[in-house]
């Protein structure tokens, strides 16, 4: 008799998904799915609206990286306009992006996965969490917040607050840095860099506590896609798309943000309302790829800085070919961080980021629209279509926890054919498959960040849906 | 660690401006910081984050304003605080009792914290607020202030 493990919700604020795991007739693992069940439906109630107004709407798709969803759509608004950005106003854009990258990956290891890594998957979950971490190693919580406070406090000095800045538009941005601001930023670098480096040391220091977990988190051959430059290298705002394969062999290259249609397609399942995008090449589900800091470290050939490119070329001797272990998402973010505070200290150097020459100001010129850009959590698109008094006809929304579908299916299905044995519900097990998720950071990760309160039922279920065991928390 | 007599009083409004009511910490805040006596500081919030554990630990109180959608026959409610070292509810923000926690266990210190709760009628996606939430932004304000005002007279 076939059964079925239900974790639900897998939820807290952000978002409302569950986790199904199905047995076979011995109990073994057979299948496992990642149901996102919330619908939201921005891409059908933006319609009639001014592409101008898309920025401020559709920031509040997520309280967590609204300044990806601002600058997709100011990019977007851009080439409905039609013009070229100021090379100041792009960098002033570039400089807002760097800042949330720097908090959205400091939140992402210091408070929520930090806990697990120091703790342990079998700690007792009424302490595995930031108090838990507090009391293992107060310095680096506090450090850890204060780094998330200076990428924070970027975006607020440019946006003028540090959540919903209306502050990137089509044609520009609303205004440049001051020098005060300059002067903070500064003053805060070397701290900065000090924790980012602690963080990275101490993590490359406990690679070898986690063999297991970087065998079993999601350890499988995919594709990669994120932006790169001109060159192939690390790319964050600008450049074009590139997708790789497992062996780190280039598949498609600059591809221009109007063209990503030739190369990925949007598939839809039953049982979830993300849609499943995978690179029109190979198919449907043959080519899911996976976005977000590991792709980006795949797809990129060097980074800018030599700080920066020493650790990308030590990330990438992991591998021949791409690193394909999920696990080391969260190495691939520390990198990042690093990558984006050297970028951080060229930007506050250069001159354009206190010109005023911020903004194009221009009618609607095209019906369509494409903006892309790279959330942390990986490659966003807003693409519009308009009439000619600029209300939007269609809005296609492509983002990265959707790009990352299949791989967290994918993920969740080998954790727990490792852990899930038979009947019996272990909270290690769950843990362990929340944390795969977890390395991916989603935009629904307010659910799975399981700090050890979370709401969780997990319920074994008969082939005829009778409960057969259920395990509850929080 | 005890934040000193000349440490402020930390007033922290949090909400959402396009959520009809639950503007209502905001708004109370905002005025506040027009009427405060010397000494105040006032900050306002989208959420409540885990680096106001700092400048939290820094004051010699703290109250925070919010909104809330539950006990709505209820008028503005001023009640002290406690600190919640459980971790509930600390992830991408916290809530007031999290973050004393966090203050005291990062910091040293947690000061006397109180909470003001603002009725909301409704939550819906709006800019303006209700009638009811109005009112009791202007009931907010002044039960702050008197607050604010037994704060600063038993200044040691």
């Amino acid at each position: 008799m076939s059964q079925r493990i239900v974790i639900d919700p897998v939820t807290r604020i952000e978002g409302h998904a569950k986790i199904s795991i199905q047995l076979d007739d011995q109990g073994q693992v057979e299948g496992a799915r990642f149901h996102v069940t919330e619908f939201r439906g921005f891409e059908k109630f933006c319609l009639g609206r001014p592409f101008w107004e898309m920025p401020g709407i559709t920031a509040r798709i997520c309280g967590i990286c609204p300044i990806s969803h601002i600058l997709g759509s100011a990019k977007a608004g851009d080439a409905i306009l039609a013009v070229k950005v100021s090379e100041q106003a792009n960098k002033l854009r570039r400089l807002m992006n760097l800042g949330q990258y720097v908090q959205s990956h400091a939140l992402s290891f210091f408070h929520l996965s930090a806990p697990d890594f120091l703790l342990g998957w079998d700690s007792d979950p009424a302490s595995r969490n930031v108090f838990g971490l507090i009391k293992a190693n107060p310095d680096l919580a506090r450090k850890g917040i204060r780094l998330r406070q200076f990428g924070q406090e970027i975006i607020s000095l440019l946006g003028g607050s540090k959540i919903h800045p209306a502050w990137a538009v089509p044609g520009g941005v609303r205004g440049p840095l001051t020098t005060e601001g300059i002067d903070w930023i500064k003053d805060r670098l070397p701290e900065a860099n000090e924790t980012a480096e602690l963080a990275l040391t101490l993590f490359k220091g406990m690679m070898g506590k986690f063999k297991a977990e970087t065998q079993i988190f999601g350890n499988f051959p995919s594709l990669f896609m994120s932006l790169v430059g001109p060159d192939g290298e690390w790319e964050h705002h600008d450049g074009g798309l590139r997708f790789v394969d497992a062996a780190g062999n280039i598949l498609a290259d600059h591809v221009a943000a109007a063209d990503y249609q030739t190369v990925i397609g949007e598939a839809v399942e039953p049982w979830s309302y993300l849609k499943f995008p995978y690179f029109k090449l190979m198919g449907y589900p043959a080519g899911g790829y996976r976005v977000g800091p590991l792709a980006r470290l795949n797809c990129a050939e060097h980074m800018q800085t030599p700080r920066a490119e020493r650790e990308l070329q030590e990330f990438k001797s992991l591998s021949s070919g791409s690193v394909n272990n999920t696990f080391l998402y969260h190495y691939a973010r520390l990198v990042e961080i690093i990558a984006a505070l050297d970028a951080i200290e060229r930007l506050v150097d250069d001159p354009d980021i206190l010109s005023d020459m911020v903004r194009a100001d221009a009618g609607v010129n095209n019906l369509r629209g494409v903006g892309i850009t790279e959330a942390p959590r990986g490659t966003l698109f807003h693409d519009y279509t308009v009439n000619r008094d600029g209300l939007l006809e269609h809005v296609n929304l492509i983002v990265s926890t959707g790009q990352n579908n299949l791989a967290m299916n994918r993920t969740v299905e080998q954790i727990a054919k490792h852990y899930v044995h038979g009947e019996k519900i272990e909270e290690g097990m769950l843990n362990r498959v929340e944390a795969g998720i977890r390395c991916y950071d989603p935009c629904l990760s307010c659910s799975t960040h399981a700090i050890g309160q979370m709401p969780m039922e997990v319920s074994l279920l008969a082939a005829n849906g009778s409960v057969l065991d259920t395990v509850a928390r929080g | 660690m005890q934040a000193g007599s000349a440490a402020p009083i930390l007033v922290i409004g949090c909400g959402n401006a396009i959520r009809e009511d639950d503007a209502a910490g905001l708004c109370a805040v905002e005025a506040v910081e027009a009427l405060a006596p010397a000494g105040v500081q006032c900050l306002v919030r989208h959420q409540l984050l885990p680096e106001l554990a700092e400048p939290i630990s820094q004051s010699r109180a703290v109250v925070f304003v919010d909104a809330r959608a539950d006990r709505l026959d209820q008028p503005v409610i001023v009640e002290p605080l406690a600190s919640d070292p459980t971790g509930a509810g600390l992830g991408h923000f916290g809530g007031g009792g999290s973050l004393l926690a966090l203050a005291e266990a990062l910091y040293g210190h947690a000061p006397p914290a109180w909470l003001v709760t603002i009725p909301g009628a409704s939550f819906g996606f709006n800019t303006e607020m209700t009638d009811a939430g109005r009112a009791g932004v202007h009931e907010a304000v002044r039960r702050t202030l008197e607050l604010l005002a037994e704060l600063a007279a038993a200044q040691p």
